[in-house]
């Protein structure tokens, strides 16, 4: 049973491996994260005012319609470029249990980020960077190994490089910024070429296929 | 042996169960592609499996291009697992002997 078991496990996890065949998901990640770091770098460089005000209470809300604008974006060239070449898959809504674990995560996580810039003046400005790039490289490591998207190694390496190179410049909170921009441009170049490569691999197929 | 579905129980159809039972649904160009089965031998599996009650088929179209939408029944996803716990029974009771 071991032997069948492990191969029924890995014809389960082929759904969710479907999901990043194509190069869009780290296209539109790299994408939605220089979109993140650009728009906290303006806000920074605006003069205080009535116009950083403004920006300041627009913006939080449409970064996080973005990151609900990037899924949309990417089901819908998903469905024009990957599903007439490699075929349609409509992925299961997550489990209750899996939902309650993410939202858990995201809530620690948003609490260590506020414990964070609570402590602006504690020196923490100074590690900032270096850890988020380990805390990325770390969760790029775990989604490569659960994935078996050896890829994903490459943003990993990628991740803690930035992470050190832009703590060694000592440019403050400004450096996370940038390794979000950075790190950005990273994903997304790594997904155009694995998009660009998926396309000539795959050419489009005249039926469906039956 | 008597207590396994036969119908599951034969590879081919075991994996297009096994791989429908992951999604909401899919196409049948995408089962080809995961199954390696050739078109035919893909499309007399389902039949076998669309006649057990295991997986409902929908041909509907994309634009012009026909599609044939795969899914497995609450039936198949139940049978699934049943032959699962069966299959691991009875290795239990041959390794115990």
């Amino acid at each position: 049973m071991a032997h069948l078991d492990l191969n029924l496990d890995e014809i389960a996890r082929r759904p969710q491996r479907y999901w990043d065949v194509d190069g869009l998901p780290e296209l539109m990640m790299g994408l939605l994260w220089m979109l993140w770091g650009g728009a906290w770098l303006l806000g920074d460089a605006l003069p205080h005012g009535w116009r950083s005000n403004a920006y300041w209470m627009v913006a939080p809300a449409l970064l996080v319609l973005s990151g609900f604008a990037a899924v949309w974006a990417t089901k819908r060239l998903k469905e024009r470029l990957t599903f007439p070449r490699t075929g349609y898959v409509d992925w299961k809504e997550p489990s209750r249990s899996s939902r309650v674990s993410a939202a858990a995560v995201a809530m620690v996580t948003a609490m260590v980020l506020a414990a964070v810039a609570a402590n602006r003046d504690a020196g923490m400005e100074r590690v900032a960077a270096p850890l988020l790039g380990v805390i990325l490289s770390l969760a790029f490591v775990v989604a490569s190994l659960r994935q078996r998207a050896p890829h994903l190694l490459a943003l990993a390496a990628v991740a803690i490089a930035l992470g050190l190179a832009f703590g060694a410049l000592r440019a403050g909170w400004e450096s996370v910024n940038w390794l979000f921009v950075a790190l950005g441009a990273a994903s997304a170049a790594l997904g155009t070429l694995r998009l660009v490569l998926f396309l000539r691999k795959n050419p489009r197929a005249p039926g469906e296929g039956s | 042996m008597t207590d396994l579905d036969r119908v599951i129980h034969e590879p081919a159809r075991l994996l297009i169960v096994a791989l429908l039972a992951g999604v909401k649904e899919a196409d049948f160009l995408w089962v080809l592609r995961e199954s390696a089965l050739t078109k035919g031998n893909l499309s007399s599996h389902l039949a076998k499996l669309e006649e057990a009650g295991y997986v409902e088929l929908e041909k509907t179209y994309k634009g012009k291009i026909p599609l044939t939408l795969l899914r497995l029944t609450r039936q198949g996803r139940a049978a699934l697992e049943t032959y699962k716990k069966s299959l691991d029974g009875l290795l239990k009771r041959a390794v115990a002997r």
